[in-house]
């Protein structure tokens, strides 16, 4: 279990790291954190001719406030999230999701932009930026384009990155004062990826909801959100609502969960998710 | 490669191949033999090391990556034969049976203890040790010893 033989390049900024990826896109991989790619190097299951390591682009990690956003370095660490006093007062949703991810371990070295731009279908990350609607700068040496969260997770492991692209910068609206946040997740050891997630918000701008783990993205449930939304509604209607929204929904499988048990805890912990931040 | 980095204080210089793991440096270059290696895939936390004050997996960097960085591994715990606290807590609780996986449990816990943040209830230990498997205890003996440290 070691890794094939390989290159490895530390750019120090994000200029050099860029120019890098353009002129290696076919045969390099980027390395952020590591704490998915090195164990599938130690298998073998990628073998990478050239690590581009982003270890060294100080100016990708960082977490600051501008204006009514939170912007994070795609560099950053996750256990900053936890540390930092912007994330626990402008994006409290993030702060309680973090513990769920990994160890102590991995979060001291995984970083924010890493866990998207791998875009496991269980992880925290993903599900926590489109439940806030978040946006994400994303840039190449000849560009720089933003993408919503919404739309960047393609498939499972699979995002719109294009082979010589980099995420560099996370956007998130700050949220409102009045803002009630709930996160819960079922997997069978504290630190696994979950079996099913789900992260809601509500202030007085609406409420938001999203499911992780339940199909190969996370599922932004607009169909709920608009119903809850709408001004009439009524809290005894919420199972109803919830199983409109999963009718077509074709969980994934696998031996921890099957399509059926996975369908009904999404609807569960939906069901306590909004329970909470709905209570009055 | 070139690598230059510190470990448990000792200055450090040398040449490394990109893709020898941090726990194979530590292990087998420098014969820092505490630090174990389980699963090389980041689950059984054997290998915790401190990199820049903050418990890393060392199979799960390569050592090219501590370049410049600070390491400290289980050997500078007790570089002159006294045990820390901790040590003697885990000592007096018996909170070890084969040991294997004590390095990475100390050192988790070490860089905890550093920043002030040792949980204070069982379910808080259980919590931040969940990424270290220890196979003989069933950890109560673990988590009696980390609790009966001064806070």
């Amino acid at each position: 279990m070691k890794p094939a033989v390989f290159d490895i390049v530390r750019p120090a900024t994000l200029v050099h790291a860029l120019a890098l990826l353009g002129e290696h896109a076919q045969e390099a991989k980027v390395i952020a954190g590591g704490q998915t790619l090195v164990p599938v190097m130690n298998f073998r299951l990628a073998m990478p001719r050239l690590l581009i390591d982003l270890n060294t682009v100080g100016e990708l990690a960082g977490i600051r406030r501008d204006g009514d956003v939170l912007r994070i370095g795609a560099m950053t660490r996750q256990c900053e999230l936890l540390r930092d006093p912007l994330v626990a007062a402008h994006a409290p949703l993030l702060a309680r999701a973090v513990p769920h991810i990994g160890h102590v371990q991995t979060r001291s070295r995984g970083t924010v932009g890493g866990s998207l731009a791998h875009a496991d279908p269980a992880a925290e990350l993903p599900l926590v930026m489109v439940a806030l609607d978040a946006s994400f700068t994303v840039r190449s040496r000849d560009s720089e384009r933003i993408l919503p969260a919404r739309g960047f997770f393609r498939d499972a492991l699979s995002t719109e990155l294009a082979d010589d692209e980099l995420l560099t910068e996370i956007a998130i609206p700050v949220a409102p004062a009045d803002v009630r946040c709930s996160f819960r997740e079922l997997a069978r050891r504290h630190g696994d990826f979950a079996m099913v997630a789900v992260a809601a918000q509500r202030s007085a701008g609406g409420v938001s909801v999203a499911v992780g783990g339940l199909e190969a993205v996370p599922r932004y449930c607009r169909k709920l959100v608009d119903a809850i939304g709408r001004g009439a509604f009524n809290r005894d209607r919420l199972p109803e609502l919830i199983r409109a929204e999963l009718h077509d929904c074709v969980a994934l499988a696998d031996l921890q969960a099957s399509t059926e048990y996975r369908r009904h805890l999404a609807g569960v912990l939906m069901q306590d998710c909004l329970g909470e931040v709905l209570a009055s | 490669m070139k690598l230059k980095c510190k470990i448990n204080g000792a200055a450090i210089e040398a040449n490394v191949p990109p893709r020898m793991l941090l726990s194979d440096f530590i292990r087998h270059e420098l014969r820092l033999t505490g630090t174990n290696v389980g699963c090389e895939m980041g689950v059984c936390g054997a290998c915790t090391v401190i990199v820049d004050g903050e418990p890393m997996r060392s199979c799960l960097m390569f050592a090219v990556q501590a370049d410049d960085c600070s390491i400290r591994t289980v050997e500078g715990l007790a570089p002159d034969g006294n045990l820390t606290a901790l040590q003697e807590s885990f000592s007096r609780h018996h909170a070890l049976q084969c040991g294997f996986c004590t390095p990475g449990i100390l050192m988790t816990l070490e860089a905890l203890s550093k920043k002030n943040a040792l949980p204070s209830s069982a379910e808080g230990v259980r919590e931040v040790l969940s990424g270290n498997i220890c196979r003989c205890t069933g950890y109560q003996n673990i988590v009696d010893a980390v609790l009966a440290l001064p806070r």
